[in-house]
């Protein structure tokens, strides 16, 4: 047993030691053996072991420092490599990996309802939907929630708010606490209740943080509200997960007693999963739901599906898909940067053959010499990893911008414990993967055929096959990566380009102007206001048209009503359902959008004339088909108090689009004088100012009409296109500069092959030449061969390129995963950036003096 | 390794170290026996562990203060046999007059009773 244990402990010490004393270590033992003789020898083993990795680390720094320029090239392929690596990681965690900070994250499910047959569908709750499902048994609570806003005014001053409507069990589904006063209860949704929670923000901005904020009365909007809590400082809420603005305040919506129309469905909802209940299994609940809300009211449902899906999938929405995409592509830098560094490294050792193959003689083990190496490799990429890690720390500043607009959860991201762990990890796998290759050819030189060898190097061809492999994998590796980036770039082209329909330039619009009911509660006085807007916009300078709108194309406001045809019956659940617009006459000359038949509206369209509509082609493409749509009527919502009309198609309008990914929508539009609405969105038409010039000029004629209100943001079409692209601009920015860094390095690596070939064969060059080869000869020579690697390298990496581009497609948009001019440009580029970096090796073999080259001998 | 022509430049050794040597002043010795020696000399005080035995061996030898010996032992062939060499000795010798400096002076501030270094 004893002795067992000191075979054991003998095993801690280097081989080396082992073989010349471990017999007589063992003789001894057999005389006289104490437990601590065990522990000695241990201790020992551990100790040689240290000494020696010690001597190998000054062994190591001592040839790294007379080498400035081999350190300055690996330490920056590795910075790239790992740096890549930690900046990716630390996204993908804050983002991805890490739960949402809310109570039982798991348990909470985000509620949709979507149209369905040949509707596309879009997300949007009725206020009755989430009191219908709390019926259910895979649901223990639920809560609606509306966007609102508009201004706030307390003791006197106004300031401009953003909010949510919630029913009340939305704090209790998210676990939210307030740090003064309460959150909401379900009593706060009683009618003839007033109260609000606002956030830590406007606490200390607007009440100067005093502690008697609770039970003051604010009034929002024009309408009293009573703040019953404040909550805490950087509250989480869904919004700020997505990315969105943090909510002002949150204020009740009904719980009991909804009369809500069930046909205005402006709300999302949460939901807290029961206990041990799934996302499918409330799924299945929900269809059998949703199927007897059909047939209760058939008048209103217009073929509805409420959904739940987890909140982690709606809030990181196509975020978690992108960065697992670009997480994969640092990989594939960080394969590349090793391999790379693995040449190097070979090259460099392969020309202490001598010495290496004299030590090995000598008795150093392989073992040893390998460590040396892996120690070389592993210092260089410690080094590395350290720059890398503050290339990711300044990128990750540098880019916080556009991280913040591109991804959800952008302000939690930062270098944290376990990037570093992971950047320690990449430092264990690269020390690895750039040690490993030169470490293989290492095995293979003894002493004999390195002496003969003279000066080549030991077994030339095997190693530079080895080298070769090597730049294949660099090359696929790129190739892929390249396309993946070229098709993201064109998709993002695509989308970008999208035509929506509108002026592309020359065109303002605001956000919804929120008019404070109180002061404006009568029909009379807020158009009386919306015309006085009106007529300011109009007199802006350098405004050709003015116009007021429920909304517009790619505006905040999304709303869909149903729209009944006269005289058409509607089997349950296929009721029109179409975008609904109300506007002032000029919209469609501020948007510059075509009329194709009938007429725009007219200052003569007013609640004294008949009602009437303008429609758009897809509308009466999807509704109207087999009709004169001009004369038809369609059965309108009127808003806002107004009553249900029919109002007469009296034109029918070219296309807008609402999205950039989804095809254009069924839309009606109806004057505004004929539909009145509470909240009204503003665009210009100004082609000749300067539009910083015109949204100043527009900050001033919205307060001078509405003095207390908060003026709204204005916006460029272009700023518009922005927003609604900061994702794909996000991945198509990162993909390009990683795929840029590949093939840089692919370059490097094929310019360091080939040059060391080059050298290598030299002599054989001097010969050729000598004998009369001719220029053209030797340069083909070298370029064959490049070209030879990089067509086996191409090969692999289309397999590669292709699998990638197959599972990414849903991200590529109308751009198709495997589309011809991605692949076959990036493959010529390929061939161009090899014949570019052996260019140089390639002259420098013809320019081989044969009598130099023979002079070796 | 002899490069080194002040052995004080080695000094102080470790009482390790110091006991291998004073155990291969006398006469060359193998592993083991190094080990019953010094434990004898120093009356069990000083045991030393085979890690520690063989490592300072291994640099002894290393460092050319002592040699391994081309001697069989027909007891068990395993055993090998290490002689101090006159680098070696001189180092020991200076270990030595070391120590006897230091129990001089000990001696003077009365720490030792005078009569302990007759």
């Amino acid at each position: 047993m004893m002795r067992a244990l000191l075979r054991l402990a003998l095993l801690f010490s280097p081989r080396e030691f082992r073989q010349y004393y471990g017999s007589q270590i063992d003789a001894a033992a057999e005389h006289e053996l104490h437990f601590s003789d065990i522990l000695d020898l241990a201790a020992t083993g551990l100790r040689l072991r240290f000494d020696d990795f010690a001597r190998d680390m000054a062994y190591a720094l001592r040839r790294l420092k007379q080498a400035p320029l081999f350190v300055t090239i690996v330490v920056l392929t590795f910075a790239l490599g790992i740096g890549a690596n930690v900046a990716v990681f630390s996204v993908l965690n804050a983002v991805v990996l890490k739960p949402l900070p809310f109570k039982d994250p798991g348990g909470i499910a985000m509620i949709s309802g979507s149209s369905r047959g040949t509707a596309p569908v879009w997300q949007n709750l009725s206020l009755a939907d989430p009191l219908d499902m709390r019926g259910l048994s895979a649901f223990e609570a639920t809560a609606a929630i509306g966007q609102d806003g508009g201004t706030m005014l307390a003791k006197g001053t106004p300031f401009g708010v953003s909010g949510f409507d919630v029913m009340p069990d939305y704090f209790s589904i998210l676990g939210i606490k307030a740090q003064l006063g309460r959150v909401l209860e379900p009593r706060d949704g009683d009618p003839g209740v007033h109260n609000i929670v606002i956030s830590d923000r406007i606490w200390r901005a607007d009440f100067a943080g005093s502690p008697t904020a609770v039970g003051e009365t604010v009034r929002l909007n024009g309408l009293p509200e009573r703040i019953v809590g404040i909550l805490r400082p950087d509250q989480p809420s869904l919004s700020t997960q997505a990315g969105l603005a943090p909510q002002d305040y949150y204020a009740a919506l009904p719980e009991r007693a909804v009369t809500a129309d069930r046909g205005q469905r402006d709300f999302d909802g949460v939901a807290r999963l029961a206990p041990g209940a799934t996302i499918a299994g409330a799924n299945a609940q929900l269809a059998l739901l949703s199927q007897r809300l059909r047939t209760e009211y058939p008048k209103v449902d217009f073929g509805w599906l409420l959904s739940v899906a987890s909140s982690r999938s709606v809030i990181l929405g196509n975020a978690s898909s992108v960065l697992w995409i670009v997480f994969a592509a640092v990989i594939c830098i960080l394969l590349i940067a090793c391999a790379n560094v693995g040449n190097v490294l070979g090259a460099r050792w392969s020309t202490r053959d001598r010495e290496l193959a004299v030590r090995r003689a000598l008795g150093a083990s392989s073992g040893r010499i390998g460590g040396q190496l892996l120690i070389e490799a592993g210092l260089l990429a410690f080094i590395g990893a350290i720059a890398g890690v503050a290339l990711a720390y300044c990128g990750l500043h540098v880019l916080a911008g556009l991280l913040a607009n591109a991804l959800p959860r952008a302000s939690t991201i930062h270098i944290d414990g376990l990037s570093l762990l992971y950047a320690a990890a990449t430092v264990v796998a690269a020390t690895l993967l750039a040690g490993l290759t030169p470490m293989l050819s290492l095995g293979t030189s003894d002493l004999q055929t390195v002496l003969k060898s003279a000066g080549r190097g030991g077994d030339a061809s095997a190693r530079h096959r080895l080298r070769s492999a090597l730049v294949v994998l660099e090359i696929s590796l790129a190739l892929a990566l390249v396309v993946v980036s070229g098709l993201t770039v064109r998709s993002f082209i695509d989308l970008v380009g999208t035509p929506l329909g509108v002026r592309p330039a020359g065109v303002i619009a605001s956000d919804p102007l929120i008019l404070p009911e109180r002061d404006l509660g009568t029909l009379a006085a807020r158009t009386a206001m919306q015309r006085s807007l009106l007529a300011r916009l109009q007199a802006l300078p350098g405004v050709e048209a003015a116009a007021l709108a429920l909304q517009y194309p790619l505006g905040s406001t999304e709303m869909r009503t149903i729209v009944p045809v006269f005289g058409r019956s509607y089997a349950p659940g296929t009721l029109p359902n179409a975008s609904s617009n109300s506007v002032t006459p000029d919209y469609f000359r501020v948007l510059g959008i075509p009329l194709l038949r009938g007429r725009f509206f007219a200052g003569s369209d007013t609640m004294a004339s008949t009602p009437v509509a303008v429609v758009n082609e897809t509308f009466v493409k999807r509704f109207l088909q087999g009709t004169n749509p001009i004369g038809t009527r369609i059965q309108t919502l009127g808003w806002n108090g107004t009553k249900t009309q029919w109002a007469t198609i009296v034109g029918i309008v070219r296309d807008e689009r609402d999205s950039l990914v989804r095809p254009p929508y069924p839309e009606f539009f109806v004057p505004m004088a004929q539909a009145p609405v509470a909240y009204t969105s503003t665009l210009v038409y100004a082609p000749d100012i300067d539009p910083a010039t015109i949204r100043r000029e527009m900050q001033g004629a919205f307060k001078a009409t509405l003095p207390v209100v908060q003026p709204p943001r204005t916006y460029t079409v272009a700023q518009l296109v922005a927003e609604h692209t900061w994702q794909a601009r996000f991945a198509t920015i990162l993909l390009g500069a990683l795929a840029f860094i590949a093939l840089a390095l692919a370059l490097s690596g094929i310019f360091g092959v080939v040059s060391f070939s080059v050298t290598q064969r030299s002599r054989e060059f001097g010969v050729r030449i000598a004998l009369g080869a001719s220029t053209q000869q030797i340069l083909g020579d070298v370029f064959q061969r490049t070209f030879a690697t990089t067509a086996i390298g191409a090969a692999i990496g289309l397999v590669i390129a292709a699998l990638a581009a197959h599972a990414i497609a849903s991200q590529l948009g109308a751009v198709s995963p495997f589309d011809p001019v991605t692949f076959a440009s990036v493959i010529a580029l390929i061939f161009l950036a090899a014949a570019l970096a052996s260019l140089h090796p390639a002259v420098r073999a013809t320019r081989v003096q044969p009598v130099e080259a023979l002079r070796y001998e | 390794m002899e490069s080194a022509s002040d052995p004080s430049e080695f000094l102080p050794l470790s009482p390790s170290a110091f006991y291998i040597l004073l155990a291969l002043a006398a006469e060359e010795r193998h592993g083991y026996s190094i080990t019953k020696e010094v434990e004898e000399a120093t009356n069990g005080s000083v045991k030393l562990g085979p890690g520690t035995l063989y490592r300072l061996i291994k640099q002894m030898a290393v460092d050319g203060w002592i040699v391994e010996v081309d001697r069989i032992d027909s007891d068990d062939p395993r055993r090998r046999y290490y002689r101090l060499t006159p680098w070696g000795r001189r180092i020991a010798r200076a270990e030595a007059a070391r120590l006897a400096d230091a129990v001089r002076t000990a001696m003077d501030r009365r720490l030792l009773p005078a009569s302990a270094f007759a």
